[in-house]
């Protein structure tokens, strides 16, 4: 893996539901320069979303004091983005495996949840999770970079 | 920030067209799930069309209330359709199964020829 760092950009939001949004708008104009063909914009913004989301739902409990702070790396033969918050963490690869499926599966279901872990498995090619005081999600969009960055 | 969604009406031979203007969210949750009674079983055979044409983004929690409604449209015989779905929402619905509950168009047009021919 080419893990040399060819540009790096942060984001800090209150935990507050639409606050994702000014990051994708951002996220947006940033890739875009990067790369102005990015055929996989859309799956970025939305794995990006659903991971903002649950770090203010499920990490920050929607408290705005508490921030999420999300990291674009983009490398080589990845971006890689970084979503971090202040909750105690959760084990991803666990709930994906209770709660993946499909609508039919889930109709017995009161409310069913699980989607936005789903979306994010669906749309990036590597979600992975850490826990060193805060709680991070990593995702990870291989091969869109061959090492062009416009600066 | 999060654009409000809003929803306006209109009828058609054999049910009604719900354009939708804004994002699809936990936000918009009110206006979806109060834009009909969607457990209304004297509704049977209704067509119900969603036009998600200015609707520029879906979450997670926005998919979750259509899921809601799709569960009870598909009890109380309400057929349930959808035109203006970009490719992306649309494969988001096709991995989460939601394509089994809302027939999918790509435009009005389409749509509408399907719907005057099975008539």
């Amino acid at each position: 893996m080419g893990d040399s760092v060819l540009f790096r950009e942060e984001w800090i939001i209150e935990s507050e539901l639409g606050r994702e949004k000014q990051v994708l708008e951002q996220l947006t104009c940033t890739l875009l320069h990067i790369h102005p063909q990015q055929s996989r914009l859309d799956a970025i913004l939305t794995a990006t979303s659903e991971a903002c989301l649950n770090a203010m739902e499920h990490g920050n409990l929607f408290n705005r004091e508490l921030p999420v702070h999300i990291t674009l790396l983009v490398q080589d033969d990845r971006t890689i983005i970084k979503v971090q918050d202040e909750g105690n963490g959760a084990n991803i690869g666990q709930i994906a495996e209770n709660t993946v499926g499909k609508v039919r599966d889930k109709l017995h279901w009161e409310n069913p949840r699980g989607w936005g872990l789903q979306l994010m498995q669906h749309c990036a090619d590597i979600v992975r999770s850490s826990w060193n005081g805060k709680f991070c999600v990593e995702l990870h969009f291989l091969n869109m970079n061959n090492g062009v960055v416009n600066q | 920030m999060t654009s409000q969604l809003v929803i306006k009406e209109r009828s058609f031979s054999s049910g009604v067209i719900l354009d939708l203007q804004g994002d699809v969210t936990k936000t918009s949750e009110d206006q979806l799930l109060h834009s009909r009674n969607w457990s209304d079983e004297t509704s049977a055979g209704i067509r119900v069309v969603f036009n998600f044409t200015d609707v520029p983004y879906i979450n997670s929690a926005g998919i979750a209330i259509l899921i809601r409604i799709a569960q009870a449209a598909e009890k109380s015989g309400i057929m349930l359709y959808a035109y203006g779905v970009s490719n992306h929402y649309q494969k988001m619905f096709r991995l989460i199964g939601l394509n089994e509950f809302i027939m999918i168009f790509p435009d009005e047009y389409s749509l509408m020829q399907r719907l005057g021919a099975l008539e």
